[in-house]
């Protein structure tokens, strides 16, 4: 739907734009700028084909300036389900400082450094026994308390924890009844994922018999498809549902109902980024091309909670990232273009 | 005004007995409690002579004290005249000139420097104990500055005035209800007796109506000193060139024994004006000082820098207080360059709900279509099949529990494939000299090593085969019977060479009469000799031992015999 007549309206000032030759979907920050003071940015073709690309741009804050890296461009096997930079800069896995590591999931895990004028991949991670089968992923998630673990969530209703320096299978649980969509870290060795059977649950790996469902959509079988955890205050986790323009908000305090529903989206919501530097914001965008900014207050109104802010791109928007490393700036990817906005 | 005039009498008696430059009488206003400038004679230098009376008066040389007191007068009406421009913002008209506006002006360049001294010291203002005149109030003492053109703004707040004036000495005795203030450009050393002197000519008057009481006086002279500075407080950097009285070039010749012969001087060559910019800044300090000294309560004398900190005081205020306006975000979240706009839900109102054919497409994309997309690749990797679309594969691949069947299906065969995969090891360990280890080859040579050992096999049996068979043939027969003397011989052997002969003669040895013979030859190359031989046994006499017994042989004996004749190395 092009909402044009109400697209916000841009200076220089605020904000930045990329334009790609091909939609983009998957896109992550580098969390940690490791050299003077550009951030990277990675973004990921969403081709539908074989053939996908995943490119590094670079952001520069200070000049607003954000320009491509042809010489940082690989190719991918059909689109990147998801790409996220290292969380902190673990030693062991770099050779130098001027070196960020990438891990994109799509049929395998896979590691990519990221040099000055390369990108070289580093691992593959493959748990299958024989080279016949593989579990391809719908998402992973790279711990930032321990950063030598990821876990990944993929359509064979597994979740599977790797330790990524060791290169090995930590541990890998049936999480869900059916396909596993994402999957989120809480602490050094808890986790929480959704899945198309409705539900959200939550992993402590020191006691792997048992989960805890904290949230069922209350349709049932109603796939829950995207989950953020407020790194800021543990206690609140949020999902958006399938078809939906719903934001639903979760106190792991008090499972089954939920804390808030954010309901003033004008279409189905296809993202959702937790601020990094307060614990009662959080950002969502959908197919009604807006990006909200909330402000979760301590007590809500009989009507409901209003956002905060709002910004209007030309189109659905089908990626957000709040960045970590800059937090007064969000990422969004709509069509064919990326914009960082100031928030 | 009579008083006003007979204060500038006294005034003008003292000032030009002492030949002194200026005097001004400073009082007090009740309401404002600040001492005024009230009445002053100029007595000092007069630069410019401009007007064609001012040359007439020059050529005449006429009364300096006239002249004098023209000057004095014009310049105290310069004010009047200032002031009747603004004769709207006065509370209290002031007395309208009486003189009409002169045909001539005295504008800013025609004062000399101590006339500026003197016209500015009527903005001047101080309230008891500040300043020279104060502190004469306060004390009721007089005080006398030598130096006054050299001493710090602090001691003497018009001394830079003074400075360009070349004002030197600055005297202020508190008289009558004011005070009086004599300033000379001498540098005059302080003396009680001149004191003294200037205070007598305004003894003679003390039985004058108090100025206190004399409201009159009062309010006349406070219209102008208010109007002066109401004036002054408008004022900017620029004196209007409004039209004053005509100039009087005087010579004062009653100051001959000044010492200053310099200001007799009529023409302007030696005098300059204040340039400009002092002047200016001479105004701008006057006029921080005159606005500070119009507040009551500052009563301190205002130097420059005061000036200047309370101005910056100001402006931070404002910028303090601007700052403070600023919209800040409810959370301090959003910075004023936001991308983002305040939600409002009148703008939530009027957006139309989005209606999208295909809601969420990409993350459905992504989560439902992609992850099939590698493991149909996956299978049909062989197949070099690189370019599926989703719409083909879509068709095929959709997440159903036909997968649950696949899945075991395919973990089925994967365990019977892990069998083959362990039973190829071990074949490959039993068969030698495998070269290739990939499963065609090992069948291959497993194969081949089985054909050869089956020739092995046969080989071997037929060997063996043969031994035994070969053993059989060399074995001999020997059969011998006898019955009542008659012995029957069969033999068979391998033949060779006079073997009958041989035995027939071991037969005769041993007693055995051969009576008949039968031989033959047979086997596939008659080596084979067999024969049979019939005779009579008889005593055996030439084998016997010393014994010479006569004895039949025994069967077993000629057996013997016989087998040692055909076996001669093999002996049984």
């Amino acid at each position: 739907m092009d909402n044009s007549s109400q697209e916000s309206q841009l200076r220089s000032d605020n904000s930045a734009t990329y334009d790609s030759t091909y939609p983009l979907y998957a896109m992550a920050l580098s969390s940690s700028s490791t050299s003077s003071n550009h951030q990277r940015i990675a973004v990921g073709s969403f081709i539908e084909e074989y053939t996908n690309r995943v490119d590094i741009l670079s952001f520069n804050p200070e000049t607003l300036t954000l320009r491509p890296n042809p010489s940082l461009s690989f190719d991918h096997p059909y689109p990147p389900t998801k790409l996220m930079f290292h969380p902190s800069t673990p030693s062991s896995l770099l050779r130098h400082s001027a070196v960020d590591l990438l891990a994109t999931s799509g049929d395998y895990l896979r590691l990519w450094e990221v040099r000055e004028s390369s990108v070289e991949a580093l691992s593959l991670f493959n748990n299958s026994k024989t080279s016949e089968f593989c579990a391809p992923l719908t998402s992973f998630d790279w711990n930032d308390i321990d950063p030598k673990r990821i876990g990944t969530s993929s359509i064979d209703t597994t979740c599977t924890i790797w330790d990524i320096e060791k290169g090995v299978v930590e541990t890998q649980l049936i999480a869900h009844d059916k396909e596993v969509y994402d999957i989120a870290w809480g602490e050094a060795r808890v986790f929480a994922s959704v899945s198309a059977d409705g539900s959200v649950r939550i992993f402590d790996l020191r006691d792997k018999e048992h989960s805890t469902i904290i949230y069922e959509s209350p349709q049932p079988d109603t796939p829950l498809l995207r989950l953020a955890w407020n790194k800021q205050d543990l206690r609140y986790m949020a999902t958006i549902l399938m078809d939906s323009n719903k934001v639903v908000i979760l106190d792991i305090r008090s499972p089954t109902m939920p804390v808030a529903e954010l309901e003033r989206h004008r279409g189905s919501v296809s993202a959702i980024a937790w601020a990094p530097q307060s614990s009662r914001h959080i950002c969502s965008a959908g197919d009604d091309a807006q990006a909200l900014i909330w402000e979760l207050p301590t007590v809500a109104g009989p009507n409901g909670i209003d956002p905060m802010s709002v910004y209007s791109a030309a189109s659905e928007i089908n990626q957000l990232q709040w960045s970590v490393a800059q937090p007064d700036w969000i990422a969004i990817a709509f069509a064919n273009k990326m914009q960082l906005l100031r928030v | 005004m009579p008083s006003c005039s007979r204060v500038q009498s006294m005034l003008q008696a003292a000032v030009q007995s002492l030949h002194w430059t200026y005097t001004i009488f400073w009082q007090l206003s009740p309401q404002q409690r600040v001492l005024r400038w009230s009445d002053g004679f100029y007595n000092g230098e007069i630069k410019v002579r401009r007007t064609v009376e001012a040359i007439e008066a020059n050529k005449s040389n006429s009364n300096n004290e006239e002249a004098s007191l023209q000057r004095s007068n014009q310049l105290r009406d310069l004010y009047d005249l200032l002031l009747s421009d603004r004769q709207g913002d006065l509370i209290f008209a002031a007395d309208p000139p009486a003189t009409p506006r002169p045909c001539t002006a005295l504008s800013p360049e025609d004062l000399s420097e101590s006339e500026w001294y003197y016209l500015m010291c009527v903005s001047f203002s101080f309230a008891p104990g500040v300043g020279l005149p104060g502190k004469a109030y306060a004390r009721r003492q007089h005080v006398w500055l030598q130096g006054a053109n050299e001493a710090d703004t602090k001691t003497f707040s018009r001394a830079i005035l003074a400075k360009s004036a070349h004002v030197k000495t600055v005297v202020c005795i508190p008289m009558l209800d004011g005070v009086v203030e004599l300033g000379t450009t001498d540098k005059v050393k302080e003396d009680i007796n001149l004191i003294k002197h200037i205070k007598s000519f305004f003894i003679g008057d003390h039985h004058r109506p108090q100025p206190k009481h004399a409201l009159s006086e009062n309010s006349a002279s406070n219209p102008i000193t208010e109007e002066a500075q109401l004036l002054l407080d408008s004022e900017t950097a620029t004196l209007p060139q409004s039209k004053l009285k005509e100039l009087v070039m005087t010579e004062d010749s009653s100051r001959a024994g000044s010492p200053d012969d310099g200001s007799n001087r009529l023409n302007s060559a030696g005098l300059e004006l204040l340039p400009p910019e002092s002047a200016a800044s001479l105004e701008l300090l006057h006029g921080d000082e005159y606005d500070n000294n119009s507040e009551a309560e500052t009563s301190h004398l205002c130097t420059e820098q005061e000036g200047h900190t309370h101005y910056s005081k100001t402006v931070s205020t404002i910028l303090e207080g601007s700052s403070g306006h600023r919209p800040d975000a409810v959370c301090g979240l959003l910075s004023f360059q936001s991308a983002f706009a305040t939600w409002s839900s009148r703008a939530y109102n009027c957006h139309q709900v989005t209606v999208v054919e295909n809601p969420q497409r990409l993350l459905k994309n992504i989560l439902f279509r992609v992850p099939y997309l590698h493991r149909k690749q996956n299978r049909h990797n062989s197949n070099n099949n690189s370019a599926k679309t989703l719409e083909q594969l879509e068709r095929t691949m959709m997440p159903s529990p036909q997968d649950d069947l696949i899945s075991s299906h395919v973990a089925a065969e994967r365990r019977r494939r892990e069998k083959l995969n362990e039973k190829f090891i071990t074949l490959r360990s039993l068969v030698p000299y495998v070269t290739k280890m990939d499963k065609a080859s090992i069948l291959g040579d497993t194969i081949e090593y089985v054909k050869q050992l089956h020739e092995k096999v046969k080989k071997l049996e037929e060997e063996d085969k043969r031994r035994r068979s070969g053993k059989k043939r060399k074995e001999r027969a020997v059969e011998v019977s006898v019955i009542e003397g008659e012995i029957l011989l069969e033999v068979e052997c391998m033949n060779r060479e006079g073997l009958l002969l041989d035995l027939m003669r071991a037969l005769k040895e041993v007693g055995i009469e051969v009576r008949g013979v039968k031989s033959s030859f047979k086997g596939d190359d008659e080596r084979v000799f067999v024969v049979e031989l019939r005779g009579k046994v008889k005593e055996n006499g030439k084998r016997n031992n010393n014994n010479n017994k006569k004895k039949k042989i025994s069967i077993m004996e000629v057996k013997k015999v016989l087998r040692n004749i055909i076996n001669p190395h093999h002996p049984l």
